[in-house]
């Protein structure tokens, strides 16, 4: 990209794409979920060398690192017109909180504010940014009963709600159906479910009873984080029961990507962990 | 502790710059108040007419609402409503009720300290605030004690004295000669939900409250 | 018979909240409880317009509050003497109790009727008072009911809010000549309690209450209450004394109607509680009844350090306790868990910053940031950045790193490094890939057991995002 950039209407979109490291780590087929709906939506898709965004760091009282890895970012991801992130709450450290990392006094201040206003969160890209709806959906998931968790730092820091709903309905012809308290925390709270993990247990054990209660057979959510939580407990609950719910990642569905298992089961569903 | 306030106030003041000696507080006061007109924020709720509001406020929080055309009225009021309870009712009536002089006759009424059963309050607010269907009465006309020992609470105001939002109280309370001891802001019964969270009403004060608007006084 | 014994705390949340996920008790109090609070509020909200409004308006009052403070406060106190009262300033707790013993035996007072006041809690004020020969007799129910169990409050709107009706009937049943009286509905338990406290109000020398809101313009002390009991006690005993603190204070009638019209609905889902009083001064020739002696002690006991500070927004708080009944920690664990007079959100971070024991460092951990106090806090307080701001605090303090905090800098450290950081985390996958064989989970992982304590975790894929990323990069090309 050192040629002049033509003008943002006449070519493609140039995507960066920040996976976050449980989905590096863990869980790649979001990542590549991701890359693909960025692509059917007209977007080209770079992945340069990345790491972590820092959010382990400020939240644990580290903002010294957390500066460091955040002009990391700023500077490996600064050429795209856009960072698309497959999370809410990497996705509200970067928007929401790098801005106070640097203050105004800080020669990089500027720079780190024109660059987060350039990064969005996946669901919130492509229905305000791309306003993406594909000509048919890729997947059919109307006849399937499917809830949804609202992850807190997407909720409440950039406001998603709506967005995912919208998008399955348009990629999925799905309608939500919604548990009890579904904007409350499923627990995860990065190392505070280590931490504090009897009280963290209790509140995925919550959430799961919620979640069981609405009917569902499938629960998406937009962190893969609050989904390894939610999907660990669900199976520790029901080690046995080959109809337990399914949990995965909105972009995995959005993508029409549904091969992989789903998170931490087997192709085959009655297949034990150990 | 005159070394406590000064050591307060100086660790106060190393914030807020501020440098006052006894004499220039009140000018000071004055000025910053005049300098910080603020303008209220008062809550969206459709109020065009305050005694519609109050009547309906009054009543979800709680209270119930009569109207009677005439201060006359009050007690006639309170013997068909005493008639219908089994025990006696003594009432306990507030200087500003007194100064009324209306018909008394059959109805029991006394000085003493209310107590148990059977005991009702009967005072007459001073404003009535709409925004919450709230009445306010004032301890140079009532003691505010009355209000919160009978078990029935029954108070009067007039149609004219109900006005729209907490401001308007204000600007009727900046008009009397000097605040009184106490200001009393009213809603409903007395209540509690520390058991369980379970509302119950009647906890220390009346268990019922009720508001008679009368039209003309 | 003392009336408050200090009991036996863990100086660790990690243990206390663990008690308490056990305490069958407490989590049947803490499930009747439930959501009640979240839906009146919510209820309560969208009844009118602009509660966002209402919000802002609400944070700009307590903002300007304390940008004269001192002012205020100067006026507050002039226009008290004016009307007869007088004003008192404590330091520290120790002073705060000093002051209140010493107003009673003035008086020689032998029994103080008692409103809710979290700043007397938070000063021991009933320990005191007792150990001076004055008997403290707490009026509203919950806080009846705690002195009856020996306990403190575990919230700052419903004090009693751990206790099941059950164990209710259990200390009435112990502490009351019962005789026939029934005590099967929670309106005969609050009967009972209304009629034995009854008489406590009418005989009381002193009466002790807190306030909410002090109004500097005339001198005004505001309290929000549903039972009435704190009107009975400041308005029967020939002494009224007032424990509160300094940052209560607001200019003017105006901009408390600012703050009661967010305190009922963030606190109870009411958009007013049954009762409002303002009390200025004492007894007027011109008054009906009323206290001849009227008494407010301001404590400090270190906000007036926070101004200014980093921190000073906490002192904004109007102790709606809206924080705590949306935190899933507090839902789940209790306010006995923080060992704090403050529980909840408001009380981590306000905790740390009044007493700074090492144990509080604690509290601003023990959440997972997920914001729902912030985004109900009637005057916005960011409680979130507050608590990382204390994280931050503790960890530039502390004498040597732990282990976690030793990880979590070697990941960062790492992670500066992303093409490092590539090659490490692929190689490690390579390993667990080795490992695991074909199995799509763990039940148990070294390192990580506090997680597959409870919750299995899910087998990586054989390389990572940015490894099979790479491949498919070179592949196209």
């Amino acid at each position: 990209m050192t040629e002049t950039p033509p003008k943002q209407s006449e070519r493609t979109l140039q995507v960066g794409l920040f996976v976050t490291c449980p989905v590096d780590l863990i869980r790649p087929s979001i990542g590549f979920a991701t890359a693909s709906l960025l692509e059917q939506a007209g977007c080209d898709v770079h992945a340069p060398p990345q790491s972590c965004c820092g959010q382990v760091a400020f939240n644990n009282g580290q903002p010294e690192e957390t500066r460091a890895l955040a002009w990391n970012i700023v500077e490996q991801f600064g050429e795209y017109d856009y960072v698309v992130i497959p999370s809410g709450s990497c996705g509200g450290t970067i928007k929401t909180h790098y801005p106070e990392l640097f203050n105004k006094q800080d020669e990089r201040h500027r720079a780190v504010v024109e660059f987060c206003e350039k990064v969005y969160e996946l669901t919130t890209f492509l229905t305000q940014v791309l306003d993406y709806s594909p000509a048919q959906a890729g997947v059919d998931l109307s006849s399937q009963t499917v809830t949804y968790h609202d992850s807190c730092a997407g909720l409440r820091e950039l406001g998603i709600k709506q967005q995912p709903r919208t998008l399955l309905k348009r990629c999925a012809n799905l309608d939500v159906t919604e548990m009890q308290e579904t904007d409350v925390c499923c627990g995860f709270g990065g190392t505070f479910c280590v931490k504090y993990s009897d009280v963290s247990n209790r509140m995925v054990g919550n959430k799961v009873n919620n979640i069981r209660q609405s009917g569902a057979s499938m629960v998406l959510g937009g962190d893969l984080s609050c989904l390894l939580n939610i999907a660990g407990k669900l199976q520790r609950l029901e080690p046995d029961n080959p109809n337990r719910v399914q949990v995965r990642h909105i972009a995995e569905v959005l993508a029409g990507e549904l091969n992989t298992p789903a998170i931490g089961e087997s192709s085959s569903p009655v297949e034990k962990g150990e | 502790m005159t070394d406590s306030r000064s050591r307060i106030l100086d660790r106060i003041a190393r914030h807020t710059g501020g440098e006052y000696d006894a004499d220039s507080i009140e000018a000071s006061f004055q000025a910053l108040a005049q300098s910080q007109t603020v303008n209220s924020v008062q809550p969206e709720m459709g109020l065009t007419d305050p005694i519609a509001t109050f009547i309906e406020e009054a009543r979800r929080n709680g209270a119930r609402v009569a109207n009677l055309k005439s201060m006359d009225q009050v007690t006639q009021w309170l013997r068909d409503n005493a008639r219908h309870t089994s025990t006696e009712v003594r009432f306990h009536l507030a200087p500003n009720i007194i100064d009324r002089s209306l018909d008394w006759s059959g109805l029991n009424t006394t000085e003493q300290t209310p107590a148990a059963a059977g005991s009702w309050g009967v005072v007459q607010a001073h404003t009535g605030i709409a925004e919450t269907g709230t009445v306010m009465s004032l301890s140079n006309e009532c003691p505010s004690g009355l209000l919160f020992l009978v078990e029935r609470l029954v108070i009067v105001i007039a149609r004219k004295d109900i006005v729209g939002y907490q401001e308007d109280a204000w600007q009727r309370l900046r008009a009397c000669s000097a605040l009184p001891r106490t200001v009393n802001w009213i809603t409903g019964p007395s209540r509690t939900a520390d058991i369980e969270q379970q509302i119950q009403i009647g906890a220390h004060g009346p268990r019922e409250a009720d508001y008679l608007i009368i039209d003309s006084p | 018979m003392s009336q408050v014994q200090i009991q036996e705390t863990q100086p660790d949340f990690i243990i206390r909240s663990r008690a308490a996920l056990e305490d069958n008790h407490l989590q049947e109090a803490l499930e009747k409880a439930g959501s009640g609070f979240v839906y009146k509020r919510q209820a309560a909200t969208e009844r009118i317009g602009n509660f966002e409004q209402l919000r802002d308006q609400a944070r700009r009052v307590r903002a300007r509050a304390l940008q004269h403070l001192d002012l205020y406060l100067l006026h507050f106190e002039k226009k008290v003497q004016q009307a007869g009262g007088q004003v008192h300033w404590a330091e520290t707790p120790a002073q705060m109790r000093e002051l209140v013993i010493g107003l009673c035996q003035e008086q020689n007072a032998k029994t103080a009727t008692k409103g809710k006041s979290m700043v007397g809690e938070e000063v021991d004020l009933n320990e005191a008072l007792e150990a001076a020969g004055v008997e403290p007799q707490e009026t509203d129910l919950g806080e009846y009911v705690l002195q009856l169990a020996h306990e403190r409050p575990s919230h700052i709107v419903a004090p009693a809010l751990h206790k099941t009706k059950a164990q209710v009937q259990s200390l009435f049943r112990d502490n009351h000549a019962l005789g026939e009286r029934a005590l099967d509905e929670v309106a005969d338990i609050v009967n009972e309690a209304r009629a034995v406290i009854r008489d406590r109000f009418l005989q009381a020398d002193v009466g002790i209450t807190g306030a909410n809101m002090l109004i500097a313009e005339t001198g005004t002390a505001a309290i929000v209450t549903n039972e009435g009991n704190g009107d009975l006690t400041a308005t029967l005993p020939r002494t009224h004394i007032i424990t509160t603190s300094i940052d209560k204070i607001v200019p003017t009638w105006e901009d408390a109607s600012a703050i009661l019209r967010v305190l009922g609905r963030s606190a109870t889902g009411q958009d007013i509680t049954t009762y409002t009083s303002f009390f200025t001064g004492a007894r007027s020739q011109r008054d009906k009844d009323g206290p001849d002696q009227f008494h407010i002690v301001l404590l400090d006991n270190r906000r007036s350090e926070l101004l200014g500070s980093e921190y000073e927004e906490m002192l904004h708080c109007i102790r709606c306790g809206a924080c705590m009944n949306h935190c899933p920690v507090y839902q789940a664990v209790g306010g006995h868990s923080y060992n704090s007079v403050y529980p909840g959100p408001m009380g981590a971070v306000l905790t740390p910053l009044l007493r700074n024991e090492e144990q509080d460092n604690q509290l601003p951990n023990a959440s997972t940031f997920c914001g729902r106090c912030e985004s109900v806090c009637p005057v916005r307080i960011p409680l979130p950045g507050l608590m990382r701001k204390l994280r931050d605090r503790e960890q530039r303090e502390a004498k040597h790193a732990n282990a976690s905090t030793l990880a979590v800098k070697l990941f960062c450290r790492l992670s500066r490094h992303p093409a490092l950081y590539r090659k490490l985390t692929q190689f490690s996958l390579k390993l667990v890939s080795m490992v695991r064989g074909q199995k799509p989970r763990f039940k148990k992982l070294p390192l990580m057991s506090d997680w597959t304590q409870h919750r299995d975790f899910p087998a990586p894929d054989k390389g990572s995002f940015q490894s099979q990323w790479q491949q498919r990069q070179k592949g196209k090309k």
